[in-house]
């Protein structure tokens, strides 16, 4: 059994007879008890998308899939390829069935694609990546707190808050289950 | 394409964490359900019968089963895995409070139900708001969904009972009630009391120091009915180093201030308290619920999480109530740090004077009523639970 909560963009999970794949999933602490991920996921069958809340400790049916290492290629008009770089076989995956992991691939990452039946299903990418910022405000001199945020531009295109001292040209590591910056890795 | 149930029965289930919330809303709610349409067959699967006990004594604590108020009470913990089995569940089910079904319930009730409402906890944050009307799946095929209760339109809105707006709207003499409340301490008091400036506190476990300095310090006279066990040993340990005058074991003066602590009140009775009181400190989100809709000034004391999460829901609730305020907006940033600093936790409560703030709050009565009475005016404009919840049910 998968609880609901390690549900992360990319995870494939089965409801009744379909598969689904994760788009995106937000966490929020509810009330006293229990906490909750929201989701947006697909369904696999009819294509149709959807959101969908589950408790943390919802316990989700387990599907058996295989994961292969390959390396993203390109993106051409909305699908994305990957390469095996062993035996140099390609697959390709609709950019939408990937969700949130867009913002964490570049060309040339390896990821773990997801396969059902043969079939790639979607990406997985580790808990943690390391990006360049290509684009922000200069920030303040002095404030080393982290407390004072701006917004900057990733090279996937991804938008997020960074503390003001983050440069444009730095590395910064983000969490890839919330899209949040960890730190400033040079 | 509108859902059709095979009838209009509800079963609803609780599952009590702690305090009277839980049982408090759930039966609030069975009995909301059971006015609308008194057609309808409505039960209260409850695991801890002595909390609804408490604030419902008639209830007999050994029965497996049995009818108040035209709602059947359940006792969840009276039944065998083979008892079980001889229920038939309702085609609505209700998990009140995102309350867990119970193991030994849930395979047949999921089975055998149309449809599933989650009903999530009282809260103005918007994130709870995105999630309203969405649909939470189990491993079951039968349809589940969150029902968000909530404070704006985004939301399913509040429990808000038919017997609240006969009150609001028959315009009910309050002086009677006050007279009630006070007639069990009537020998104690000076002959004048009724006319005193009155509240209520509910509260859970804080320092009081600084709410009994301000009410000593008010310069009229005032009394306080303090409810429940965790408020009234919270009064008792402020009034302990002060010079106070006990004038029964049920009444206490320090000044002007007069403290009263009453037995448990009966559940029927709590709203026609806040009602007619001319403040008000509750506890939760079922108490919450019921302060807004008296319409009196409040302060409201959130459920202590971990990372003072309940700030956040403080905020939250005083982000939407802001836009309801007049032009006072000092006065309104009073209210918002009394909140804040009420709310924060209890090893920091003495480190915070929060005497200037009660001050305003006392004093800025009509300016912080008026706000709250366009609040309690939209939410009841909104609607609340229960035809909400019918109109989301026909919507599906």
């Amino acid at each position: 059994m998968q609880l609901a909560q390690d549900l992360r963009p990319g995870n494939i999970i089965k409801q009744g007879r379909d598969l689904y794949v994760i788009l995106k999933a937000e966490y929020f602490r509810a009330a006293r008890t229990n906490a909750v991920v929201k989701t947006k996921y697909k369904n696999m069958s009819t294509g149709s998308v959807s959101e969908v809340i589950f408790k943390l400790n919802e316990k989700l049916d387990d599907v058996r899939l295989d994961k292969r290492e390959m390396q993203f290629l390109y993106d051409l008009d909305g699908m994305y390829a990957f390469m095996d770089q062993e035996t140099y076989d390609q697959m390709e995956i609709p950019k939408e069935d990937i969700g949130d992991n867009v913002n964490y691939i570049k060309e040339q990452d390896m990821v773990s694609i997801v396969l059902y039946e043969g079939k790639a299903l979607s990406v997985e990418v580790p808990k943690a990546v390391e990006l360049k910022v290509t684009y922000s405000e200069t920030g303040l001199r002095g404030d080393t707190s982290g407390k004072v945020t701006k917004p900057a531009t990733v090279e996937t295109g991804y938008e997020l808050a960074v503390p003001v001292f983050v440069n444009v040209d730095d590395v910064i590591r983000i969490d890839t289950a919330t899209g949040e910056y960890i730190e400033r890795v040079k | 394409m509108s859902m059709q149930l095979r009838d209009q029965n509800i079963d609803i289930f609780c599952e009590v964490i702690d305090n009277f919330g839980d049982a408090g809303f759930s039966f609030r709610l069975a009995r909301a359900l059971k006015q609308h349409n008194r057609s309808r067959r409505i039960r209260l699967f409850i695991d801890d019968i002595y909390t609804l006990k408490a604030i419902a004594p008639e209830i007999d604590i050994h029965s497996v089963s049995q009818i108040l108020t035209g709602i059947e009470i359940v006792c969840m913990d009276s039944y065998l895995n083979g008892q079980v089995q001889q229920l038939t569940f309702a085609p609505l089910i209700i998990e009140s409070l995102a309350c867990e079904i119970p193991d030994l319930f849930r395979t047949q009730v999921y089975e055998q139900a149309q449809l599933i409402i989650v009903i999530e906890h009282l809260t103005a944050e918007r994130s709870f708001e995105s999630m309203h009307g969405l649909a939470a799946p189990t491993g079951f095929e039968t349809p589940r969904y969150v029902f968000a209760q909530g404070v704006t339109s985004r939301s399913g809105g509040m429990l808000i009972e038919d017997t609240i707006i006969d009150i609001i709207n028959q315009h009910t003499d309050q002086s009677e009630w006050r007279k009630k409340w006070l007639e069990p301490f009537r020998s104690q008091l000076p002959t004048d009391a009724l006319d005193f400036k009155m509240g209520s506190l509910f509260s859970y476990n804080r320092s009081m120091d600084n709410l009994v300095d301000a009410l000593h310090a008010l310069n009229e006279n005032n009394l306080m009915f303090v409810l429940g066990n965790l408020s009234q040993a919270s009064i008792k340990q402020a009034l302990e180093n002060r010079n106070v005058d006990w004038i029964s074991s049920g009444v206490a003066r320090l000044g002007q201030a007069y403290f009263l602590f009453p037995e448990m009140l009966h559940y029927n009775d709590y709203d026609s308290l806040l009602f007619s009181m001319d403040y008000n400190f509750v506890r939760g989100e079922d108490s919450l619920a019921r302060a807004i809709l008296a319409g009196k000034p409040f302060v409201w004391h959130s459920y202590e999480q971990e990372d003072n999460y309940q700030l956040v829901k403080v905020v939250a609730l005083l982000d939407v109530m802001e836009a309801y305020q007049d032009c006072a907006s000092k006065v309104f940033e009073q209210y918002r740090q009394l909140l804040m600093l009420y709310n924060s936790k209890k090893i920091e409560n003495n480190l915070y004077n929060l005497c200037e703030y009660y001050y305003s709050f006392f004093h800025d009565f009509v300016k912080i009523q008026s706000w709250v009475n366009r609040f309690r005016q939209d939410l009841i404009l909104h609607g609340g639970i229960v035809p909400n919840l019918d109109r989301f049910i026909k919507s599906l």
